[in-house]
């Protein structure tokens, strides 16, 4: 029976033997992008025919550049005007290790908070570290604390944000939901039904919601007061088994659920606080290829639809998802794959492709600019890593970029970029990384 | 310019298998970039790397998703992807079998782990261990109650799945 048992296991490989990678070239270009000691085809020619009589030259600056820096964070100021990627120096001593953003919270006032996991060294057994590191004061100053991560956070107000995650083991199970009432100094778990692992939380006005999962068991629909610190089931469950589904919450009442069933993504909405749901029609036409839901009014939501080749389906409904106005919305640079999307208002939201460009969508998805496109245009804001973009209103946006190690330096330095004018200039903020982890 | 060359050599022997290592785990859409991660990390650590290297990427390519999914239901996800057909890539793959999936899903991460290593990935044993950053002996024990397992999950699974009866003309 074992043998028979393995051998149908053999049978139903979804990618059997090799497939063909990207091109050599691709990776090259990718790691030239992502960590500049990694191999340079094309300038070590230059490098010996150009930059060896500027070499005393290029020192001097070097050096100037490195007391700068260091004089700067003497003063306790970490932050460059962003007038241009070139310009930010981040300390040569970085974060050993590679370094993941797991969530990202920024309120208003200048409460900040990164859940940063560290992989040291990530090439023998799984060896990580989890930090939270948070700023009362917009960036200035940082307190660092290593500690289970959280993921997402949302906040109501200035003192109320919600967040999900789990104490311990990256990737461990028993996701919690975190509460914070100070605005983000300090998290607690909230209360929530045992041995339910919290997945998802969604802010909207004075409310809270949540889904809930427990293997074998299917998910729970919570919710409850923003200002307070529990989460309950509401009456009546939309009925998804599905321990992926997702929320989005509009308003103290209205919900949307999305959840898988057989093949297809079903959607649900409730607009009494969970005492009824509604089906709604599908907007994806592809099998899998719904991808993001945001809402930015009760009746006002985006969904996003991608199967995978560019360029994506952005789909705008002002009637509660029964019917839609379709837009396809650019995905730049070389096999970006959108994500990150996330709406403002009805006429303006922001997505992020998995590549780190930073795209604007205005005038209801009619229309869409890149402000910040990784690689390729004189746009590029930053060496590194984008990995996390938080929209708090039209102007007010946040992403955080993990910059690489340079050639020389011992680590990875985390910086956050800070746009108030909708993505015309940007502010950038050095993370200071804490001091143990080197 | 000999380390790159042994490095772009190194991409040409194994990007494949870690491309269809990736894909059996993940969405398509992030695949190349978790690869191209795991070559950076190879770039890196290049010093490091044992002479039977592919064990040792998909160990990364292992650290790498597990970073990514952080917080997702991984066997769900696969299910979804298998389920809408985003399982198959430029292969001809063979026919999926749902019930072996559910089957798979019922597993424990490290037999599931273990097995899709194993039969998937083609990984002798000692390889298998060296990915997994454990013992041989430790898969031996690990392989004996994973197959069990697996094949308890298949039957039940079979049990549950209503038979399709031809009916005749």
């Amino acid at each position: 029976m074992i043998d028979e048992a393995l051998e149908r296991l053999r049978d139903s490989n979804p990618v059997p033997g090799e497939v063909t990678p990207a091109s050599v070239d691709y990776l090259l270009a990718r790691i030239e992008a992502d960590a500049p000691e990694r191999p340079r085809r094309r300038l070590r020619a230059r490098v010996a025919t150009t930059l060896v009589p500027t070499l005393a030259v290029a020192t001097a600056l070097a050096v100037a550049a490195v007391a700068i820096v260091v004089l700067s964070h003497r003063r306790g100021g970490a932050n460059t005007p962003a007038s241009g990627p070139s310009t930010l120096r981040v300390p040569s001593r970085g974060m050993p290790g590679v370094l993941m953003v797991d969530g990202v919270t920024f309120e208003p006032r200048g409460l900040w908070t990164i859940s940063l996991t560290q992989c040291f060294p990530c090439a023998t057994n799984q060896r990580m570290r989890n930090w939270t590191l948070t700023s009362t004061d917009g960036g200035d100053s940082w307190s660092t604390e290593q500690a289970g991560w959280l993921n997402s956070g949302q906040f109501s107000n200035t003192r109320d944000g919600w967040a999900t995650g789990a104490t311990g083991v990256p990737g461990g199970r028993g996701e919690h939901a975190y509460v914070t009432h100070d605005g983000g100094r300090t998290w607690a778990v909230a209360s929530a039904p045992a041995g339910w692992s919290v997945g998802g939380i969604s802010v909207s006005g004075p409310m809270v919601w949540a889904i809930a999962a427990r293997p074998g068991s299917g998910t729970l629909i919570l919710r409850g007061s923003a200002a307070g610190d529990a989460l309950s089931p509401v009456r009546v469950q939309p009925g998804t088994n599905d321990e992926a589904a997702t929320v989005a919450a509009a308003g103290a009442d209205t919900a949307y659920v999305d959840a898988l069933r057989g093949h297809h993504v079903e959607h649900f909405v409730t607009h009494d606080g969970g005492e009824r749901w509604q089906t709604l029609p599908r907007f994806c036409p592809i099998e899998g290829g719904d991808r993001t839901l945001t809402v930015d009014s009760p009746t006002s939501l985006w969904r996003f639809c991608w199967d995978g080749s560019a360029p994506a389906l952005l789909g705008r409904s002002l009637d509660g998802g029964r019917t839609y106005r379709s837009y396809h919305v650019p995905a730049p640079g070389p096999q970006g794959a959108p994500e990150r999307f996330q709406a403002v208002s009805g006429q303006i939201a922001w997505e992020m492709t998995d590549h780190g460009d930073v795209i604007r969508i205005i005038e209801g998805g009619a229309r869409s600019k890149v402000v910040w496109w990784r690689k390729g245009s004189q746009r590029t804001a930053v060496h590194g890593v984008p990995e996390a973009l938080t929209v708090v209103d039209a102007q007010l946006v946040y992403v955080t970029v993990v910059v690489p190690p340079a050639k020389g330096a011992t680590g990875s330095n985390l910086v956050v970029y800070a746009t108030n004018d909708g993505g015309r200039t940007w502010q950038a903020h050095v993370v200071p990384l804490p001091a143990e982890a080197h | 310019v000999g380390a790159q060359a042994e490095f772009e050599e190194l991409y040409r022997r194994h990007g494949g298998r870690v491309l269809a290592y990736v894909l059996r785990r993940a969405s398509p859409s992030v695949a190349d970039d978790v690869v191209a991660d795991v070559f950076l990390v190879a770039w890196r650590r290049r010093e490091d790397m044992p002479a039977n290297a592919l064990p040792w990427l998909l160990g990364v390519a292992r650290k790498v998703l597990a970073n990514r999914r952080r917080g997702e239901q991984r066997v769900v996800a696969l299910t979804h992807r298998l389920a809408s057909g985003h399982g198959n890539t430029d292969t001809t793959a063979g026919e999926v079998d749902e019930r072996v999936i559910r089957a798979l899903s019922r597993l424990g991460d490290s037999d599931r782990e273990l097995l899709m290593l194993l039969v998937w990935d083609e990984l002798s044993q000692a390889e298998v261990a060296e990915a997994l950053g454990v013992r041989k002996n430790t898969v031996a024990v690990r392989l004996h109650r994973a197959r069990r397992h697996f094949a308890e999950a298949l039957a039940a699974e079979d049990a549950n799945t209503p038979q399709m009866t031809e009916v005749p003309r």
